[in-house]
């Protein structure tokens, strides 16, 4: 159907009161962009938690936590500064809380990490003070991403801890610690670089907020 | 300006405000147990047969909107979760009069039991048909087949769904009328299985199937009280290879006693290291009355058709999204052909302050 210049007039018109209105209003919430939901997080804390019987889902984000300064303090142990698209201060990240019962029995997190070619997600199961349980990839653009996803790879994460993260840099990919468990780690693709260092940045991010959130008083 | 437009422009300034004030009256809610967002989505579209249009394949229209979404815990864990997704359209293909609409997409509540594995939900959501249950076309401006199958993404009923480890089932039994709710003798039952979890098998194998009478409405209005029968079988596969997002579906069934059957497949690739640039690519092809080609239908929703597009996405900042898409499409019946591009700019963030800030680096400081 052929739009009549009246009608173009206020095609634009309500556009500009749009922009405007919402432009006055400079509402603000306390809710925030969802980060690393888990596609099917009943499926998905069953499968690592057989045992469990339901949990509880947060959604937790800097911004109302602790905003810039608490940012700040992430990336300087993080050991890089935060990208804007995936790694904004409002992003809702989303927290698993598993129980069996009325016991609270582990955690189930992910983060959203920049690899070369796309998205990697990076979801980790931890028992109740942050100790790897399971590792393993939602999502993975990349050619290499079946070399990465082998439970060779992901089962040399278990048992580690924030603090063994703690010795990696992810600026420079070198982990300063000569005893440190992720020396024993390898990198399965011959040829992909990036990818297995977004890895390690995306599980020292995902341990770190979670330490911050959880562990720090954050909550 | 005359009456007539000063008082849509007030009703429109009404309801801005009202849904501009909705964060507060959520606000009560316990943080931390729901997420909360802003949407606006303005598209613009030009066909070379049909000149400016304001809407675009999937029904996009101008809008402003909002998203609500809970989980509700007890001492055991979450046992509930609802999601209302409202937004106030405005649709310049049509008169003043009827342009301004309020729209409902997600009003649900989904009661979870025996831990994920036959959640109950009561509502407007999508019928269990297809990919449209597992992606949500919503926002985007390349369309699944559910509009040729079904004429409409969502419906109100119940449904019950439920995963394992290796399969997930859904079925729903709904009104047949879409955004409103009718009683013309329409209902729709559909069903669909799903074998391999995306998370751990990297693929998604779906088989459908659906029946029922469904009215044509547009938006909450009735368009025609017709109520063909229909009947569905459909096969629809996700498949992640690599950097690429592979998507396809193929159906056949009936539509009273004429024969219908459709394919779909969509491509998606990003471009560049920083991920800002995504490469989507679809073609469509539906057949309408197989045994009889050439017969005038009167259900243009449902003529035969193929329709080819090429576009680019674009994530100008965390809350923006731009797209701009070629279309190529042909009317089977008369082989009349088209070609269009459409624009769209679409906002889907927690805070509305975002909405100056067109910085790329732009993440709610």
């Amino acid at each position: 159907m052929k739009m009549k210049n009246k009608d173009l007039f206020y095609n634009f018109l309500v556009i500009f009161l749009l922009f405007i209105a919402a432009g006055i209003f400079q509402v603000s919430t306390v809710w925030g962009a969802v980060g690393c939901a888990l596609d099917d997080p009943d499926r998905d804390v069953r499968r690592f938690f057989p045992e469990s019987t339901g949990y509880k889902t947060f959604f937790i984000t800097i911004k109302e936590r602790g905003g810039r300064p608490m940012a700040d303090k992430i990336e300087e142990k993080l050991g890089d500064s935060f990208e804007p698209i995936y790694e904004h201060l409002e992003v809702e990240h989303p927290y698993y809380q598993v129980m069996k019962g009325k016991e609270h029995i582990g955690w189930v997190f992910g983060q959203n990490q920049k690899g070369e070619y796309g998205l990697i997600q990076v979801i980790l199961a931890t028992d109740l003070n942050g100790r790897i349980l399971n590792f393993y990839y939602q999502r993975f653009s990349s050619p290499d991403a079946s070399k990465f996803r082998q439970k060779l790879f992901t089962d040399r994460f278990r048992g580690v801890t924030l603090k063994d993260m703690e010795a990696y840099n992810p600026k420079t990919g070198e982990i300063k610690d000569p005893d440190s468990p992720l020396k024993k780690i390898k990198n399965p693709s011959q040829r992909n670089d990036i990818d297995f260092r977004a890895t390690l940045r995306g599980i020292k991010k995902n341990l770190l907020l979670f330490h911050t959130f959880w562990k720090e008083g954050g909550q | 300006m005359d009456n007539y437009m000063r008082k849509h422009l007030l009703s429109l300034m009404a309801v801005i405000v009202l849904i501009l004030s909705f964060p507060h009256i959520c606000s009560a809610e316990k943080a931390g147990s729901s997420l909360f967002y802003w949407e606006i989505n303005l598209f613009q579209g030009y066909s070379r047969n049909d000149g400016w249009t304001g809407t675009g394949p999937n029904e996009l229209k101008k809008s402003i909107g909002v998203e609500d979404y809970r989980r509700f815990s007890g001492d055991y864990g979450d046992w509930l979760v609802t999601d209302l997704q409202i937004r106030l359209t405005y649709n310049s293909n049509i008169g003043l009069n009827d342009a301004l609409d309020l729209e409902i997409h997600n009003a649900y509540a989904r009661f979870k039991l025996l831990y994920g594995r036959a959640d109950i939900w009561v509502g407007h959501w999508e019928p269990a048909f297809g990919q449209e249950p597992q992606i949500d076309t919503y926002p985007d401006i390349l369309e699944t087949l559910y509009m040729k199958n079904i004429g409409f993404k969502q419906d109100w009923g119940i449904g019950v769904r439920g995963a394992f480890p290796w399969w997930d089932y859904k079925l729903t039994a709904t009104n047949g009328s879409g955004m409103g709710i009718q009683f013309e003798g329409n209902y729709l039952f559909a069903g669909r299985i799903g074998i391999g979890d995306p998370s751990f098998d990297n693929y998604n194998l779906g088989f459908s199937a659906l029946y029922g009478k469904t009215i044509d409405s547009m938006g909450k209005r009735l368009v025609s009280s017709d109520t063909p029968l229909k009947r569905r079988i459909g096969i629809d596969v996700s498949l992640f290879y690599g950097s690429f997002e592979l998507r396809g579906e193929a159906v056949y069934g009936t539509e009273d006693e004429k024969d219908v059957a459709g394919t779909w497949a969509r491509i998606y690739y990003f471009l560049t290291p920083d991920q800002k640039w995504r490469m989507d690519m679809q073609y469509q092809n539906w057949y309408h009355n197989l045994n009889k080609k050439g017969v005038v239908d009167s259900a243009a929703y449902a003529e035969t058709s193929s329709a080819q597009v090429l576009g680019f996405s674009y994530k100008l900042n965390a809350p923006y999204l731009l797209r701009i898409y070629y279309a190529h499409d042909i009317e089977g019946r008369t082989g009349k052909e088209d070609d269009k591009v459409m624009f769209q700019l679409y906002y889907y963030y927690p805070d509305i302050r975002g909405i100056t800030n067109l910085q790329s680096d732009y993440g709610g400081e």
